[in-house]
């Protein structure tokens, strides 16, 4: 089952306790995230909520929201 | 007997970590599915933050007030190994990071003359060090079918490595300072 990018991006604000507007595709992760922490917490949820499994590799990878939201939806349609 | 400077440090460095501790897995707590990893999860939690007032109400017995220090151990592991990126890796860091705890406190209770204050902060601790060890150990075991036993034997082979590279990096201070309290400097 595939996974829109509006659902991602709707649960990563929530996470992240902020609005959807505050960010895209582009925005650097760690600026919006200045809290390692924070980081666990959002892959862990997300990989509660979209049943995939993520690796420290592949997250070594993400730089932008929109590699996060790629990664997610690639491992979803992968598994 | 009022603590020296050394000693003051150390008991102060235990204090943060444990709150370090306490609020890593205050916030795992939080976001963990339930289930017995989650009941367990919340058990440590609650340990931890015991741990750290066992440790400020020690150092105001003993005549001190706790230092405010920034870092903790835990600190370090992220820079160094990268974040954690689920409940596996999560726990692997955890184990490799408790047998840290546990052999310090066992080190400091060698320690020639130490105050009673110390002896008795440090017995109360350790049993529940040792469940926190055993706990993760079966939630790890529980974790097999899915990550694969050498998946997660990798892993902690992985975190052990970098935990002795983060400890030999970082923690030349807090070894100075044991060596002093072994030699009985008090």
């Amino acid at each position: 089952m595939n996974i829109k990018s509006e659902e991602i991006k709707n649960r990563i604000a929530e996470v992240l306790n902020i609005s959807v507007e505050r960010f895209n595709d582009e925005t650097i992760l760690k600026d919006l995230v200045t809290d390692s922490f924070l980081l666990v917490e959002m892959a862990i949820e997300l990989q509660e909520d979209f049943q995939v499994r993520f690796s420290q590799e592949d997250l070594k990878q993400v730089v932008t929201i929109g590699d996060l939201i790629f990664l997610t939806k690639n491992k979803k349609s992968n598994s | 007997m009022p603590l020296n400077d050394n000693h003051h440090y150390i008991l102060s460095y235990y204090r943060t970590s444990e709150i370090s501790g306490a609020l890593f897995f205050g916030r795992l707590s939080k976001i963990l599915p339930p289930g017995p990893i989650q009941v367990d999860m919340t058990k440590h939690f609650a340990d931890e933050a015991a741990h750290a007032y066992y440790w400020t109400d020690a150092i105001q017995r003993l005549g001190r007030e706790p230092l405010k220090l920034k870092d903790s151990y835990q600190d370090q592991y992220n820079d160094a190994i990268g974040i954690p990126t689920n409940v596996m890796e999560v726990l692997a860091i955890t184990q490799v990071f408790e047998r840290r705890v546990i052999n310090a406190y066992a080190r400091h209770e060698r320690v020639p003359n130490l105050d009673p204050v110390v002896k008795e902060t440090i017995n109360r601790i350790m049993g529940d060090e040792k469940w926190h060890i055993e706990w993760i150990k079966n939630a790890l075991k529980s974790l097999e079918p899915e990550y694969g036993k050498d998946h997660i034997d990798q892993t902690i082979k992985r975190y052990l490595l970098a935990d002795k590279e983060i400890y030999a990096k970082t923690m030349q201070e807090l070894e100075e300072r044991y060596d002093d309290l072994l030699k009985g400097k008090m």
